[in-house]
């Protein structure tokens, strides 16, 4: 079991492509953390810089206390969950788990305890004789997953592991894996840019755009606190509506207005923009489709499509030429019916136009990489507690 | 519409079968012939091959006979029981040729995986070099591999046939070709499980190249089976040369056994077919659809 520490870590490619840009982020021993994005933002450059399949190009890493930049991928002491699940397709699913094992050279008899151990953890134990190509998608992953857990490592990597798999499956696998998390607590590092995996799977998710990391922070702090526009569209389905807006600061007299109509601001948001120091001007205001429903006053909008999900509709209209989603519970609207829409006060976000940056949430500095001085502090107190304990045990 | 499909499902089925039939041809009357006595043999093919007067061989019209009169062993007897010069000829062709099998799947299976594993600018031109060299007809080799055998003294030994044997960039380009097929999360993984790059190569690479390396092998066994300029140039010693050569210089009056010999000849190779004929087809059709 160990933490996970990354310096300004970068990675570049000839020279010219930057791939990773400035990472910073300490992952504690035994959590779960996410690495989520879309196609091309770095997040498996990341996971595969940990294991070692990629050299740094600038930056420490660290595991534990090592600093592991040049060191081999065979003594990091992690494994790694592939996409592709990456069994050998040669050998039987017991080999399969048992090659790890068989490269440490361990006893044949710990070896056949440590096999069987695993596919029971799993339920895998009557697939034990079987190759590969004889199992389903789900049976596979099992095994991809019984070979990283077999050697239990100090950090567990997985590098999207679900999404070869089927939708029904992989909402299976997913609860399988925290279960499994449960079991193995160990630190977990994970890739996918299913926003639904991060959510439910991480204690805190890191979003990555173009190499950059955008915001690190709990499940809901990331949907509730979006630090910028990237973060905000990221995260949630149906995504945020991004309407246009004039914000008016005059003392403490804050006014937004938004399609010639002005929105209401709740106290507490109007305190964080006073907090802020926020001046007026354009702003793009951000309102979740769950946070915007049809009302007496607000928005002027007509109504375009309605979505029906069960217990809910989804409902496009066009703000002027925006379209914006409301989720509405059942209320019946036509097409080209016009209609207006209000968000709900205390759930409404605001970004600068210009820097994308969030107006009412600030970057949080808790969750980038400590600094060394920090580090060092904390690893002082960890030696501290330690010696309180073992002296408490003495007397 | 279906007529037009039937007539050319029938058409095509005729010429394959003339095609096949032209194919096994010789091979059948090989095999029927051998079991002919010295005597049909003359008196079916003696006018080919009498050496007294070697115009009748335009001349006259041989006999094709496909069925004995009298089934008989005699030929073969001759050659296994009669003939050391065929058994020693044989032992010659099985040392030249099992080394070279070996040694050439070997070095091309590592030269292969070096292709496979590292990428460049240099190891790019050096694979589109191997590719020059592999169309280029190895009669233009035997000069120099006898220039170079002569320089290393070892010309009129087998290892001047050996040595060059070992190298042959067709076996190292269709390797390369199949190795690169091998997920690289496959390779990435046996790392992070701990292998180093020997374990790399022989538990996870060669395995998943079974069908490749044994198709390479039946190939090169063929060729190097059936050599006759290599040993002709660079082996003198008539002692010291393989059957394939001894084939041809049999005696005009032992046609008989020029049969039974061909046919003990073909055994190796169509027992070696046969074993791997599942995994020939399988490295032959894997290798076809990646030039594809």
């Amino acid at each position: 079991m160990a933490k996970v520490i990354f310096e300004n870590i970068y990675k570049v490619y000839d020279k010219e492509v930057v791939a990773v840009k400035d990472f910073n982020l300490e992952i504690a021993d035994k959590e779960f953390v996410v690495l989520v994005g879309p196609s091309g933002c770095g997040k498996s450059t990341t996971l595969r810089m940990v294991a070692g399949l990629e050299e740094i190009t600038q930056g420490r890493l660290y595991i534990g206390d090592t600093l592991v930049n040049d060191v081999p991928p065979k003594d990091r002491d992690i494994s790694m969950v592939f996409q592709n699940y990456a069994l050998y397709p040669h050998m039987s699913v017991y080999d399969n788990i048992a090659f790890p094992l068989k490269m440490r050279k361990l006893p044949k008899k710990i070896i056949d305890e440590k096999v069987r151990q695993a596919a029971e953890i799993l339920d895998i134990t009557e697939l034990l004789k079987r190759k590969p190509k004889a199992l389903s998608g789900g049976q596979r992953q099992r095994v991809a997953i019984g070979r990283a857990i077999v050697r239990e490592p100090q950090v567990f990597l997985m590098d999207e592991p679900l999404s070869n798999l089927d939708a029904k499956l992989r909402n299976q696998m997913r609860t399988e894996l925290i279960k499994l998390r449960r079991r193995i607590n160990t630190t977990f590092i994970y890739v996918t840019h299913d926003q639904t995996e991060a959510m439910t799977l991480g204690d805190r998710i890191v979003i990555m755009d173009k190499g950059v990391v955008q915001q690190v922070g709990s499940p809901r702090q990331v949907f509730d606190e979006p630090e910028n526009l990237f973060v905000a569209g990221f995260i949630g389905t149906p995504q945020m509506n991004f309407i246009d807006a004039e914000l008016t600061v005059e003392g403490e007299n804050i006014h937004l207005y938004a399609g010639g109509q002005e929105i209401e601001i709740s106290p507490n948001r109007r305190e964080m923009l006073l907090k802020n120091g926020v001046s007026g001007g354009r702003v793009i205001l951000g309102v979740r489709p769950e946070d915007i429903f049809p009302a007496e006053r607000g928005l002027a909008a007509r109504a375009d499509v309605s979505e029906m999900l069960g217990s809910t509709y989804n409902l496009h209209a066009f703000v002027g030429e925006t379209e914006i989603v409301s989720q509405t519970d059942g209320v019946k609207i036509a097409p080209g019916q016009d209609l207006f829409l209000m968000p709900h006060g205390d759930r409404i976000h605001l970004f600068d136009p210009d820097t994308g940056e969030s107006l009412l949430f600030k970057r949080h500095h808790c969750s980038a990489s400590p600094s060394a001085e920090e580090r060092e502090m904390a690893r002082a107190e960890e030696l501290i507690s330690i010696l309180e304990q073992e002296q408490a045990n003495g007397e | 519409m279906r007529k037009k499909r039937i007539f050319g499902r029938t058409a095509i089925f005729i010429i394959s079968a003339v095609f096949a039939i032209l194919f096994l041809l010789p091979t059948v009357l090989t095999i029927s012939n051998s079991f002919m006595t010295q005597g049909e043999i003359n008196a079916n093919y003696g006018v080919i091959f009498n050496a007294d007067s070697p115009s009748s061989y335009t001349s006259e019209k041989a006999t094709l006979k496909f069925i004995p009169d009298k089934v008989s062993l005699q030929q073969y007897i001759t050659v296994l029981f009669k003939s050391p010069d065929y058994l020693l000829k044989f032992w010659n062709s099985v040392i030249l040729v099992v080394p070279i099998v070996i040694l050439q799947v070997g070095t091309a299976a590592i030269a292969a995986y070096g292709f496979t594993r590292w990428r460049g600018k240099l190891i790019s031109g050096l694979f589109f070099f191997y590719v020059i060299l592999m169309l280029m007809p190895y009669q233009v080799t035997l000069v120099p591999n006898y220039l170079v055998s002569q320089w290393l003294g070892i010309l009129d030994t087998r290892w001047s046939i050996i040595l060059p044997g070992m190298f042959a960039p067709f076996s190292v380009f269709l390797l390369t070709k199949f190795m690169r097929r091998i997920p690289a999360s496959l390779i990435e993984a046996a790392k992070l499980d701990g292998a180093g790059e020997w374990q790399i190569f022989t538990k996870i690479c060669l395995p998943q190249c079974r069908s490749a390396l044994y198709s390479i092998a039946i190939l090169v066994f063929i060729d190097y089976w059936n050599m006759v300029e290599q040993p002709i140039i660079l082996l003198p010693d008539a002692a010291k040369q393989p059957l394939s050569v001894y084939l041809s210089t049999i005696n005009a009056g032992e046609v008989g056994i020029a049969f039974a010999v061909a046919t003990i000849y073909l055994i190796p190779t169509l027992l070696l077919f046969l074993h791997g004929e599942e995994y020939l087809v399988e490295g032959i059709a894997h290798q076809g659809s990646v030039k594809g």
